[in-house]
């Protein structure tokens, strides 16, 4: 862990169970993935986070004058992943929309129109106008106009249906294929996305199982790189897929990770299959995470705090989940618990010239505390230390959810041992005779 | 039996799991012939690690294997990943080892919760880097041994002949050799040689060629000063590869391989000629026996991590060559030998053969065992019996006693072992004696020295199969050929011809005499040191007369080893004149035995440290040394009493026929009354009375356990000493009695306040006329302490000093008729011998005026000192 954080990297905002990832690429280029505001405490489970109001103002000045976001990636259009985008659409220009063909499938598919919320709504809406206005700037033999451009990833059977299907190439991408350009510019060597679904055969499934998976590769000046696998909702097959088709298509870097955000918010469904009624452990998933990791790789789960135990039918995140992570790296962070329950920060990765790393959260606070002081200064590599600075006002609107836990934690032996004491009626053993005869 | 053990080991797992909150869960049961493998993840979150230590995940899994005779039989438990290569305790690269000694650490009840805990403990401790810390024993690294590639059994030290300093550092290797001998798959290295020293046995005139009927090897040994950590490696190519950083390559590698084959080859030749029979097969399956080494192996010694006491010591194992790298080096010890003129690229080829062998072949360690005496502790290290150590020992008597004995010296590292016994192995004694069914009719000693001579290849047991006496203890027999001798016989003869070759002899060993009760639920054991006054039967003497005494935890062993009356019901096992003996089983003796040996063992070892400088012990310590013990039943509370003695004050007596030995206690309680008489009456008047203890004719010692001193009716002055009779036959039949009639009377003694103990003219005519107390002439002790002056003074009043002049003379039998009114030193008092004058009585009172005609008259009533002034003056 470094004392300062660097110019390039990714903050997880503690946002409870939802995904808002915000990716600094360079000082004006910033991608924000997947998005869960909540102006307020709308639901007994969720809590007030206003990621747009603190995400706004640490973003660089676009060329219009507003806000800039270079892009912006919906993984699926589920609400704990695009909650806010209309209010982050009204406040800010977006170079770049990134979205699956999922959503012209399922207007298609449903003619009562599909269960959407209304930010889903807004994003379709967006993605549709931009279509439009790109494929009209394209017939005039002009380049898009300043935050018009959208790029569909991934397949559908149904692609002449859809309206996107008469767009350039440019703006398609798929599986098996790498972006390095966003809103129009090549970023090759500072970034790579390689994109690994949704696949075609998906298309139909539930709206899970076509989450947009990538993997996001960082490198800075030295060469130096951190990967970072977001599977959105995914689940056990269309993961296994993803391992299997990149294994046999010789790819597997592609597959390496040092961050893994935990797909679908730690939910048990990656590597557990329902049989039965009973789940039941897929171990081979956990090994192809653990062969694709990388030293000192990490696991984050972007939920609210992992339960002390499971119930049938409870929705994400899974202890079960958690436990089979923590098996395979060193570090396994909730973004709830990070650094502890009662004061969450945000996980913030950094890749400088030592490598890739999850940066200590008193460097993440200290930082926040001294951003003014910088700003001051003039220091130009800011970008990534204000998105960090406005992530960590985020976990003080979580803190406080939790009760903070009086008693102290028990380490894991411990707790080992207090069921085997449990069990037995006794911490000790039943005394034996210790003696000898044989040797 | 199989199923329920593994059901057992299920349902405990699964409590576990249901009650431990998610901390425990079984991932997956893996089923399997040997046993099922239950994958465990356990909680392993918050573990401290610290430098050193390995690295534990939050979560972690282990592959816990449970065998079919679980709890009996330990589970054993993997890491699923290899994370924890090369660190302590880690096996196979994760196996992790739990337990040093599962016989006293597992525990079968407690079962899978044991087992996790303790798991979870060895976590702890190996994420704090404490599992193998500076002070543990030191474990050395795994080698994966096969017993099918041989045993190789290391009994030199390589001491000095490691190239790298205590500390481990270094940087070259050396080589030595290994000289070894074959017995199958059983190689033993005898002896660390140069080459030099190995071609000079092997083309010697007469070769080295077996040892023990068995057939020489040499073998390589390479010594490399970079330690291996947990794990030897498995295949040749690491280990070349491994030895090749440590400066020794593998074309050196292949030249001293070589260079050993050559010499293997020409021993193997000369194996074949002398005795094919010994010679034995090859290991490996070949064609042509004659031209290949009985194996190929080499030694590779690496330093041990860390230092054992100041030293890093030698790791050592073994590298046995399977068939074809055997045959492999042996065609290049073969064509490099005749390299020089025509089979240069030959040579060449055929190393490039060997290397290419070493990239692909799996590693054949052989199993090491270590006997090199500064890698291994020995079990008994700092018990009583490493007295015995390198000691030379005679061990008489071969039966229930000697033989557990006899074993225990071999055991204990003896320098030689003589064992005598002139019985022969009849059936009845395999009841409780080791002794085998083939052993039947050959002499005891014979079967003993045959079976105890296999267990050490270096010690070969002396039979003495004759008469102990005649053979080992004649008069003036030279025992300076042992360290120690222990008499197991129970043989009272035994006793008896030892007490007097001991009296004689110029070296005496240290003496162990034992016996055990007749129902063998007790047992005696006496120590007699060098400095001791007697050997085994003084000691039983003084036992009786300690015992007979009434000290307490003694009185049931007076009762048992000196009875009343003689035991009439005799235990006879076989019909005919056979020895009676006792009844007992080998459990009972062989306890008894190993209490016994421990007790003189103890006694020893102790009595060592008390050793001056010039490594004598101490003539003014304790030198005879008794202990009783006693099994089950005959346990009094008491479990094993000591006792232990001065030695007694040894004086010939005139005619040099009797050696007399004079107890301490008689000592003292001669100087008890000389110092009373000296303040009652005054220091110049004689006293005495009688010397209590035995003769014993056929050793011609004479005892004297006890003195008394003068009977009331004495006459006592300063040239004269007449005994009185009063109360003299009690005090004697008291002794015989409470004794069981190993004390009583043997004669007199008075005192020579004044004078040198020489017999005054009366003492001369009062020998001649001796009676003992019950008015009977007999042979007795005539014993006169004198001196006079301040070193009697000295004597008297402190007790140090030696003591004044002593006169000893054993009197014959008087000839003349013994009646009443016989004029000697006790009954038939003649006061008619007296010479006229003043004297005082026995009994401490007034003296008396004795006449002339022997008629006494009382003094007039006045005070002793201004009577003892008007006689002598006042001296005040």
């Amino acid at each position: 862990m470094t004392s300062d954080i660097p110019d390039l990297g990714a903050v997880f905002w503690p946002v409870g169970t939802g995904d808002s990832g915000t990716v600094v690429i360079s000082e004006d280029v910033v991608v924000q993935v997947d998005l869960n505001h909540r102006a307020s405490a709308e639901k007994d489970e969720t809590q007030e986070v206003p990621v747009v109001d603190l995400l706004v103002p640490t973003l660089p000045e676009g060329e219009d004058g507003n806000p800039y976001l270079a892009a912006f990636v919906l993984t699926h259009a589920d609400a704990d992943h695009c909650s806010g985008f209309a209010k982050l659409l009204d406040e800010v220009t977006i170079g770049e929309l990134w979205a699956t063909p999922r959503m012209w499938r399922e207007y298609l598919g449903d003619p009562k129109g599909p269960d959407l919320c209304e930010d889903a709504v807004a994003f379709h809406d967006e993605v549709k106008r931009r279509v439009e206005a790109i494929k009209k700037a394209v017939a005039a033999g002009n380049e898009p106009s300043y935050g018009d451009r959208v790029l569909i990833v991934g397949y559908d059977t149904g692609h002449d249906k859809h309206a996107y299907s008469d767009l350039p190439d440019e703006y398609l991408v798929y599986p098996g294929e790498s972006v390095t350009t966003i809103d129009g510019v090549d970023h090759e060597g500072r970034f790579e996305a390689f994109i690994h679904a949704p696949f075609k055969d998906d298309c139909a499934e539930a709206r899970n199982d076509t989450s947009l998976a990538m993997q996001v590769t960082l490198t800075e000046d030295g060469g130096k790189d951190g990967k970072v696998l977001l599977f959105g909702d995914l689940a056990y097959e269309t993961i296994m897929k993803i391992f299997n088709y990149s294994e046999d298509k010789d790819r597997e870097e592609y597959l390496e990770w040092d961050l893994l955000l935990a797909p679908h918010h730690c939910s048990k469904k990656v590597m557990y299959l329902r049989e039965n009624n009973k789940d039941v452990l897929q171990t081979d998933i956990l090994e192809k995470f653990e062969n694709h990791a990388r030293e000192g790789a990490v696991v984050v789960a972007s939920s609210k705090e992992i339960p002390t135990s499971d119930t049938d039918g409870a929705n994400p995140p899974h202890k079960m989940a958690a436990d089979r992570y923590k098996k395979i790296v060193d570090t396994f962070i909730c973004t709830a618990e990070w650094p502890s329950k009662t004061d969450p920060s945000p996980v913030v990765f950094g890749v400088d010239e030592t490598g890739a790393h999850i940066l200590d959260d008193t460097t993440v606070e200290e930082s926040a505390k001294v951003l003014d002081l910088s700003k001051a200064a003039g220091d130009g590599r800011q970008r990534l230390r204000k998105v960090a600075a406005a992530a960590t006002a985020a976990g003080r609107y979580v803190s406080g959810a939790t009760t903070a836990e009086a008693t102290k934690q028990l380490s894991g032996p411990e707790k080992v041992r207090a069921a085997v004491a449990a069990d037995r009626g006794t911490t000790k053993a039943p005394t034996t005779a210790v003696g000898f005869g044989r040797d | 039996m199989t199923d329920s053990g593994v059901s057992l080991a299920r349902r405990q797992l699964r409590d576990l799991e249901a009650t431990s909150d998610g901390a425990i869960q079984i991932i997956n049961e893996v089923p399997s012939s040997a046993g099922p493998t239950f994958i465990v993840d356990l909680d392993t979150s918050g573990i401290a690690h610290e430098p050193g230590g390995i690295r534990i995940r939050d979560r972690e899994w282990f592959e816990i294997w449970v065998p079919p005779g679980f709890p009996f039989d330990v589970p054993s438990v993997r890491s699923n990943h290899r994370r924890w290569l090369r660190t302590p305790h880690v096996h196979y690269g994760r196996t992790l080892c739990l337990y040093a000694a599962t016989s006293v650490e597992w525990n079968p009840s407690d079962g899978m919760r044991g087992y996790l805990h303790r798991l979870t403990e060895w976590l702890e401790h190996a994420a704090a880097g404490t599992l193998d810390p500076d002070d543990a024993p030191l474990h050395p690294p795994v080698v994966y041994a096969d017993l099918q590639n041989g045993r190789l059994i290391v009994h030199p030290d390589l001491g000095d002949r490691a190239p790298w300093a205590p500390d481990g550092s270094g940087t070259d290797p050396k080589t030595t050799y290994a000289w070894c001998v074959a017995n199958g798959k059983r190689v033993d290295v005898l002896e660390w040689v140069d080459l030099e020293t190995a071609k000079d046995r092997v083309w010697d005139k007469d070769p080295a060629l077996f040892h023990d009927g068995h057939p020489s090897v040499l073998m390589p040994a390479v010594m490399i000063c970079d330690e291996f950590g947990f794990e030897f490696p498995r295949k040749a190519k690491e280990l070349s590869e491994g030895l090749t950083e440590s400066g020794y390559g593998k074309d050196q590698l292949l030249a001293d391989i070589a260079t050993a084959t050559v010499i293997n080859v020409e021993l193997r030749k000369k194996q074949l000629t002398a005795d094919a029979t010994a010679a034995g097969p090859l290991w490996d399956d070949v064609d042509d026996p004659e031209n290949h080494p009985l194996l190929t192996a080499m030694v590779v010694a690496t330093p041990s991590r860390r230092p054992d006491g100041t030293k890093r010591l030698a790791h050592i194992a073994a590298w046995k060559f399977d068939a074809l790298g055997s045959r492999i080096t042996t065609l290049f010890s073969d064509v490099r030998e005749r390299d020089e003129k025509f089979f240069g690229d030959l040579t060449e080829s055929v190393g490039e053969l060997a290397f290419d062998w070493f990239d692909w072949a799996k590693l054949q360690w052989m199993r090491v065992m270590e006997n090199r005496p500064e890698v291994t502790r020995r079990r008994d290290a700092g018990t009583p019996a490493s007295w015995l150590a390198d000691k030379r020992v005679l061990v008489l008597g071969a039966g229930a006693l000697g033989g557990p004995i006899a074993e225990a010296c071999v055991r204990a590292g003896v320098r030689e072992l003589t064992v005598a016994d002139h019985g022969i192995v009849n059936p009845g004694i395999l009841v409780r004696q080791y002794f085998t069914d083939d052993d039947i009719g050959q002499a005891k000693v014979t079967a003993l020295a045959r079976r105890l001579s296999a267990i050490r290849s270096d010690l070969d047991v002396i039979p003495v199969p004759g008469n102990v006496r005649t053979e080992l203890f004649a008069p003036g027999q030279n025992l300076a050929a042992y360290d120690l001798v222990i008499d197991a016989t129970a043989d009272a003869s035994v006793r008896a011809a030892i007490e007097l070759a001991r009296v004689s002899a110029t070296h005496r060993p240290p003496l162990v005499t034992m016996v055990i009760g007749h129902e063998a639920d007790r047992g005696l054991v006496a120590v007699n040191l060098p400095t001791s006054s007697g050997a085994g039967l003084d000691a039983f003497r003084k036992v009786a007369l300690h015992a007979g005494s009434g000290a307490p935890g003694w009185r049931d062993i007076m009762d048992e080893f000196f009875p009343k009356t003689a035991r009439t019901e005799l235990f006879f096992p076989e019909p005919g004149c056979s020895d009676p003996t006792f009844v007992g089983s080998l459990a009972q003796t062989t306890a008894l035995a190993g209490m016994l040996l421990h007790e003189a063992l103890t006694t020893l070892r102790t009595a060592e440290a008390t050793k001056n400088q010039a490594g004598t012990y101490p003539t003014d310590g304790p030198s005879l040394f008794a202990s009783a013990v006693r099994l089950g039943n005959a346990s009094t509370g008491h479990g094993t009493v000591r006792e232990q003695w001065h030695p007694d004050l040894v004086r010939s007596d005139l005619t040099g026929a009797y050696e007399v030995r004079i107890s301490q206690e008689a000592l003292a309680e001669i100087r008890a009354e000389v110092r009373r008489g000296s303040r009652i009456r005054d220091p110049r008047i004689e006293t005495g009375g009688m010397l209590l203890g035995a003769f014993d004719d056929a050793t011609g010692i004479v005892n004297i356990d006890r003195a008394s001193g003068p009977p009331p009716d004495s006459y006592l002055s300063e040239v004269h000493f007449q005994h009185g009779i009063k109360g003299t036959q009690e005090r004697v039949d008291a002794e015989l009695r409470r004794s069981r009639s190993t004390t009583g009377f043997v004669g007199f003694w008075h005192s020579h306040p004044n004078s040198q103990a020489t017999p005054s003219k009366t003492d001369e005519q009062g020998m001649a006329l001796v009676v003992g107390p019950d008015g009977s002439s007999q042979r007795a002790l005539m014993m006169i302490v004198g001196g006079g002056g301040q070193p009697w003074a000295d004597w008297r009043d402190t007790g140090n000093g030696p003591l004044p002049s002593t006169y000893l003379r054993v009197v014959p039998r008087s000839a003349g008729p013994v009646v009443a009114g016989h004029r000697g030193y006790v009954g038939g008092l003649d006061l008619q011998l007296l010479p006229p004058g003043t004297y005082f009585r026995g009994d401490g009172g007034p003296p008396v005026q004795v006449l002339a005609g022997g008629v006494v008259r009382a003094q007039p009533a006045t005070s002793h000192r201004s009577l003892w002034a008007r006689f002598f003056g006042d001296h005040e």
